[in-house]
């Protein structure tokens, strides 16, 4: 499948130059020299520099050879372009001085060293970059532990995110009244190092380029795609409720636990409409009676 | 229309319905307006609702493919509102849904959660993702 919605060209770039130029800044090779490097002389040992640089990476070089896998797996380069080809020269230099426009750089980039400052700054643009495919994934793992609606996700606000009683207030729900719901022990430091990202209380959680919340749609298109990439079929928001609670039952949840979670106000909806799929394993509790064997 | 205003309030105030139900109800109530309005043109006379009438207007969704559990809830909203109108003394005792003798084969279960390995496997791909974020 194409991976360029889960993985976006732009954060691919901008990770790739990040590397390349923390590479270039700390070592003797030259930008050409780099641009041409294989992924195979990541372990050539005569090439000290690059596997001192490597192990251990920062999290941006880290990300940035973790994308490299997915994006252009076959690229025998250790620095392609998004369809795994030899990146120019006149290429680099142009998305470069893009980057020190954007991150507000008083300097034209000519192929030289950069300086420890003018690399904070430039990192300073990391999480806008990261941001379209982190805040799917986010979504996904939202909707995957917390058996919520995609619209009631799709509205959150940070303001909604209390990580002192780590709850999340759910205020487009269902039945139109506020809800809190506890966040996923596990998803707690995820969402501080998110929100942390995010300027005032009132910025969304989820938003498109133009700043606008996302709809309801955004997750199911978040949810599909990444279902898509796991090469699971017909993942859809809306299988991932029943999915949950499917999944606390077998864990041994109880009914009420699971009412508070899903926030239904009656046992029968509950029964009725997510518990009832677990009939088909009657099978397998015969299995566990150990009996006439 | 004033009577489906008042026919909302009604269900919030005296059933105690959900605002979003209230709303759809109405709307069901609408519809079936807008049927009955058709119908009586035809052969009927005034009154709006009795038996027949509800179960023509079944029929007419099923005509319209219209899945089992819309109909059903359809149905929910206008005997809703033909218990709204004999409150109101504008129609004669309502029928309960059982009464009306109509067969829904809902699906109880309209969506199917993953399955444990799916899950198990799609939880392990977002985990993997996570670690890489800033």
């Amino acid at each position: 499948m194409n991976n360029s919605r889960i993985f976006p060209k732009q954060e691919f770039s901008y990770l790739r130059e990040m590397t390349l130029l923390e590479i270039h800044r700390q070592g003797n090779l030259s930008i050409k020299e780099i641009l041409s490097l294989k992924k195979e002389q990541i372990y050539i040992t005569e090439n000290q520099f690059l596997i001192d640089r490597i192990y251990p990476m920062s999290q941006t070089e880290e990300t940035f050879f973790f994308l490299l896998t997915e994006v252009a797996p076959d690229s025998k380069l250790l620095f392609p372009t998004v369809s795994g080809k030899q990146l120019r020269l006149g290429k680099f230099i142009e998305h470069v001085n893009h980057l020190f426009k954007k991150a507000k750089i008083n300097a034209v980039y000519k192929l030289q060293k950069l300086s420890s400052d003018q690399m904070q700054q430039l990192l300073t643009l990391q999480f806008e970059y990261q941001k379209p495919r982190y805040q799917r994934i986010l979504a996904c793992a939202l909707m995957g532990v917390e058996a919520t609606r995609p619209s009631e996700i799709a509205q959150l606000e940070k303001r909604d995110i209390n990580l002192g009683s780590e709850t999340i207030t759910l205020k487009v729900t269902k039945s139109q009244e506020i809800q809190q719901i506890p966040i996923y022990p596990q998803l707690v430091p995820i969402l501080r190092r998110y929100l942390s990202h995010l300027p005032n209380p009132k910025t969304p959680l989820f938003s498109r380029s133009s700043g606008r919340k996302w709809s309801r749609k955004n997750i199911l298109y978040a949810m599909k795609e990444f279902g898509e990439y796991c090469g699971i079929h017909g993942v859809t928001a809306q299988r991932m409720r029943p999915t949950v609670v499917m999944e606390l039952f077998r864990n041994g949840a109880t009914l009420e636990q699971i009412m508070q979670l899903t926030r239904h106000k009656y046992l029968a909806t509950l029964l009725e409409h997510y518990i009832n799929p677990l009939k088909n394993d009657a099978r397998k509790a015969l299995e566990h009676l150990y009996v006439l064997s | 229309m004033d009577l489906l205003k008042e026919f909302i309030t009604y269900l919030l105030l005296t059933e105690n319905l959900a605002p979003l139900t209230s709303k759809a109800y109405s709307y069901d109530a609408k519809i079936y307006l807008e049927f009955t309005k058709q119908q009586r043109t035809k052969n009927m006379s005034d009154i709006p609702f009795n038996k027949k009438l509800i179960r023509d207007f079944a029929a007419e969704m099923r005509k319209q493919k219209q899945s089992e559990n819309s109909i059903e809830r359809r149905l929910h909203g206008v005997l809703a509102f033909w218990r709204y109108c004999h409150e109101r003394g504008v129609a004669e005792k309502p029928l309960s849904f059982r009464d009306l003798g109509l067969r829904i084969k809902s699906s109880k279960n309209p969506v199917m959660g993953l399955t444990h390995e799916e899950y198990i496997f799609f939880m392990e791909k977002i985990h993997e993702q996570l670690t890489y974020l800033p």
